[in-house]
């Protein structure tokens, strides 16, 4: 008897597979993982979503952010890519020079709900091709009870005070007054906030490389300055911005910058450290830096999807930007808001120090969107820390990697 | 000599024996066939790459001639890289191969508890490469790692030691994990090699005043030829070819400092977006590791013909 009813059902199973492959389209969305919430966040909108449209599967794929760029672009080679993937935003240009990316055909009303400034990055000659996911900015954050021993009121505002406080907390016995980043992704960032405060540009108006100005030089002079006055921690081009976080974490760094995660990530691992939130202390013009990763669909030509297919993924992409799931993932994940209507939700507006973030925004600058960005990342970043380790001056070592990165520019 | 040659004086194979062989064949050609396109076609869609243009995910965009290698060749990082490879390379197995051999020769004593040595021994070739370098990372971190803070607990260092945050060190950091992880695979095929080696010989030896370092030298190294030369030509390729070790400490920071050439082409590739370049610097790499593996078999054949 008993074996009977798992034939049956065996064969019932067997023929709704085979039913179900007739009728249903997978859409499958590639993610990178931020958190550990990633994942069930996307998992549990796929199952929300396929409750109401049972013809469509969605299958969620995750991988490590190390790894994504390298998994995408050997499935686009391949013919495979996913119908939906998030991706670093300074990866569009490629995708776009390489014809692979859609261009989005997104109703107003859809996309008027968004924070004008959040689609600009993925706007390219007037055409959308993604929409912004994971949005933040940086800050600096400090620790209170440390400038309470150092007998510091209120962060520092200017470069100057920048030193100044740092020097004071350096003086504490087994503390450091700035976190300076010297290793490892984004390093060259750590020094954008300062050339942008000098009224730098990464990229000049004339098309040529940042690093010739004098704001370039002043800001890298300051921060070899902070180096050789040993007021940042000891062996800077060892530190990673994580190793940065863990060492604020263990309320052995004054001040450093990162981004809004940090509320998250400090309440869970060190809810004991006091801390605030500042604007980047700047020498000529505040500002901050904004990032927005992508979430952008591919062309049939590298995904062999049907027209079906892409009318459901499409679909998929703007339910995912509904009000509930986007409320709940910057919960979940720490990210500052993209829609309007997610801005004015009490969560944000209510949370001071996520709006201590939101506040820095009218000031937010945000990367160049252009092809080789990775490359001038790495020539800057090599620039950095051969002056971080002493092995090139200042001015020498931007004189060199201005034309390095000219070159880089003009392939 | 004189008379026809030594082969025309063997019997013709009969047509049987043909027939056996061609049977032996026909059964290997499934596997040879695999073998041929599991090897034969990453490396035919390397030089492909290496001699074409290629956009930023990684398609073909046309012929590219010789333009790939006359970038990499003058790119100095690439050098750099190259020549830190051949050091890097040289350091790990030549120093591994010194350890190994004593150890084996330990080893190859009756020792007390030796099959709890050899089981030891075999510990860290089960545990990943990359697991195996993150410990170590958490050991030296200059400002949680043990024997940083160790040191500066005693007051011995006044501030905290940055062995990553400069290339040399790094790198002797990377020799060090690299040895370690290289060391029980070499001793294992040396003691075997040392337990190859027919006990009368040695025996014959001591009778003869072969003792110590005599014995070592004139006995047990020519007949341990073979098992070192499989052991150089595989650490060889291994280290030559070695990614987990430092991207995992360094990416080959900072200031490409520990770049050798599997990090830059991994940069180059997956970051840069170059995958004609890094196709190029996969086919050097490639012919650099097939001349010296080819020298070290011809070597090994000649000295096991004279």
């Amino acid at each position: 008897m008993k074996r009977r009813h798992s034939l049956v059902l065996l064969l019932g199973l067997a023929l709704s597979m085979v039913l179900g492959l007739a009728s249903a389209t997978t859409v499958t969305v590639e993610i990178p993982k931020y958190s550990d919430a990633t994942k069930p966040f996307f998992e549990a909108a796929a199952k929300a979503f396929m409750q109401d449209h049972p013809d469509i599967k969605i299958n969620i794929q995750e991988t490590s952010w190390d790894n994504l760029h390298q998994v995408l672009v050997t499935d686009i080679a391949a013919k495979k890519a996913p119908d939906i993937s998030i991706i670093g935003t300074r990866w569009l240009p490629e995708y776009i020079s390489s014809d692979v990316a859609m261009p989005l055909a997104l109703p107003s009303s859809f996309t008027d709900r968004f924070i004008p400034a959040f689609l600009t990055p993925s706007s390219i000659q007037g055409q959308l091709y993604g929409l912004p996911w994971a949005a933040s900015d940086r800050a600096l954050i400090y620790n209170k009870d440390l400038f309470k021993q150092a007998g510091i009121t209120d962060p520092p505002k200017t470069w100057d005070e920048l030193q100044a406080d740092a020097a004071k907390i350096a003086k504490l016995p087994g503390r450091y007054g700035f976190g300076l980043q010297g290793s490892q992704i984004e390093t060259d960032v750590y020094y954008y906030y300062f050339l942008w405060g000098a009224g730098g540009e990464i990229v000049g108006a004339d098309g040529k490389s940042g690093l010739h100005s004098q704001a370039a030089s002043d800001a890298l002079t300051y921060l070899k300055g902070l180096v050789d006055a040993k007021v940042v921690e000891p062996n800077v081009t060892s530190n990673t911005r994580e190793d940065l976080r863990t060492l604020f974490g263990q309320g052995r760094l004054g001040m450093f910058i990162y981004l809004p995660p940090i509320i998250g990530w400090l309440k869970d691992n060190a809810p004991n450290i006091d801390y605030g939130i500042a604007p980047l202390p700047y020498k000529t013009t505040p500002v901050t830096y904004a990032v927005t990763d992508t979430i952008m669909m591919y062309k049939p030509s590298v995904t062999g999807a049907s027209d079906q297919q892409v009318k459901d993924a499409q679909a998929f992409l703007e339910y995912i930007f509904s009000k509930d799931n986007r409320v709940n993932y910057n919960k979940q994940e720490g990210f500052l808001p993209v829609l309007q209507d997610v801005a004015k939700d009490p969560f944000f507006t209510n949370n001071e120090k996520l709006n201590a973030f939101v506040q820095l925004l009218p000031n937010a600058k945000f990367a160049p969107i252009i092809p080789n960005w990775e490359k001038i990342a790495q020539r800057t970043t090599t620039m950095l820390q051969n002056v971080y380790l002493g092995k090139e001056q200042p001015q020498p070592a931007l004189d060199a990697a201005a034309s390095d990165i000219d070159a880089i520019l003009q392939q | 000599m004189k008379g026809p040659p030594l082969a025309a004086r063997r019997s013709r194979p009969t047509a049987t024996a043909i027939n056996e062989q061609a049977f032996a064949y026909l059964l290997l050609a499934p596997a040879f066939l695999l073998a041929i396109a599991v090897v034969g076609y990453p490396i035919l869609n390397t030089i492909v790459t290496a001699f074409s243009k290629t956009n930023a995910v990684g398609q073909l965009a046309g012929p590219a001639g010789f333009a790939n290698f006359r970038q990499i060749f003058s790119d100095p990082i690439f050098l750099q890289a190259l020549w830190r490879t051949a050091l890097w390379t040289l350091w790990v197995v030549g120093l591994t191969t010194i350890v190994s051999m004593l150890l084996a020769l330990i080893l190859y004593e009756d020792l007390r508890g030796k099959r709890v040595f050899q089981l030891i021994l075999l510990i860290p070739w089960a545990t990943s490469v990359t697991m195996t370098t993150i410990a170590w990372m958490w050991t030296i971190n200059g400002q949680v790692g043990l024997i940083s803070n160790t040191l500066q607990v005693w007051g011995w260092i006044p501030e905290p030691l940055g062995f990553l945050a400069r290339g040399p060190s790094a790198l002797v950091v990377a020799i060090a994990i690299g040895i370690v992880v290289s060391i029980p695979f070499t001793t294992s095929v040396l003691v075997s090699g040392l337990h190859s080696i027919p006990e009368e010989i040695l025996e014959a030896g001591v009778l003869d005043g072969a003792f110590g370092w005599a014995r070592f030298r004139y006995l047990m190294m020519p007949m341990l030829g073979p098992f070192l030369t499989i052991t150089l030509v595989i650490n060889l390729i291994n280290v030559f070819n070695s990614f987990p070790i430092i991207w995992t400490l360094t990416q080959g920071g900072p200031a490409h400092g520990t770049e050798v050439v599997v990090t830059y082409l991994y940069t180059t590739a997956f970051r840069f977006n170059e995958f004609g370049q890094a196709a190029a610097m996969s086919l050097i790499t490639f012919i650099i590791l097939l001349a010296l593996s080819i020298a070290f078999s011809v070597q090994t054949m000649r000295t096991r013909l004279s």
